[in-house]
């Protein structure tokens, strides 16, 4: 199975907004290193967190992170269950 | 809806917030890892002047933690930080920092246990009570110190 990489558009959202990483922290309630590690891809945001940035930034989640890789794993839909 | 970062303020007092939480956590790596050498010394070289620093100056480290707590404090704008205030939460909370915690506590974990093969070594040749004594004292002093340097890297820019 291929690797799932969890990929952003933090930085050009909060661009477009003309935020530095320090007020979007602060308007997420997390720091500056917080978002600057989520941005280069040195942590992985918790569902909150990441629900908090999206707030902050006024879009949805889906909007900021999306899944790279292993797209025919994740692109298939469900199986129907019901005969 | 976007929240509009100047009106809350409060971003620099975070800022200086973290710098003065690493410079305390580097003082007090430094101060565990001297506590942790003079266990050892007591154990293994009783005679030398580590080992005999707390029986002729019991005062001075005390000083030493209090000289360092006010030069935090002096060179950190001497402000005061309630724990309950917004700033101070942002820190306590802050996902990377947590991840880094925990990171760290892992590695210093499997450091401890490994670390317990070569202690075990070095302290066979001495009494049973002195060897217990500086094992403990220097598996206290290197895990503590192991978790707070760690930490310090993770957490570095």
């Amino acid at each position: 199975m291929d690797e799932l990489e969890l990929r952003n558009t933090l930085k050009v959202e909060r661009a477009i907004r003309n935020l530095t990483q320090a007020e979007l922290g602060e308007l997420a309630g997390v720091t500056r290193k917080s978002v600057n590690a989520i941005e280069t891809g040195r942590m992985v945001p918790s569902v909150l967190l990441a629900l908090k940035l999206a707030r902050a930034l006024g879009v949805s989640v889906d909007a900021i992170f999306s899944l790279a890789g292993g797209e025919e794993a994740v692109a298939q839909p469900p199986q129907n269950v019901h005969s | 809806m976007v929240v509009n970062a100047d009106e809350r303020g409060g971003g620099d007092t975070v800022e200086m917030l973290l710098r003065m939480n690493r410079r305390a956590l580097a003082v007090l790596s430094l101060l565990i890892v001297f506590l942790g050498a003079t266990a050892m010394a007591m154990a293994l070289w009783p005679d030398t002047p580590l080992a005999e620093w707390p029986l002729r100056f019991p005062l001075l480290f005390p000083i030493a933690v209090l000289l360092a707590f006010f030069s935090l404090r002096f060179f950190g704008g001497g402000r005061e930080f309630r724990a309950d205030a917004a700033e101070v939460k942002v820190i306590l909370n802050d996902d990377f920092r947590r991840a880094n915690l925990l990171r760290a506590q892992r590695i210093a974990l499997v450091l401890i246990l490994i670390a317990q093969v070569p202690l075990g070594v070095l302290f066979m040749r001495v009494q049973p009570t002195r060897a217990v004594i500086g094992m403990g004292g220097t598996t206290i002093a290197l895990g503590v110190s192991a978790v707070i340097l760690l930490f310090l890297f993770f957490d570095r820019e």
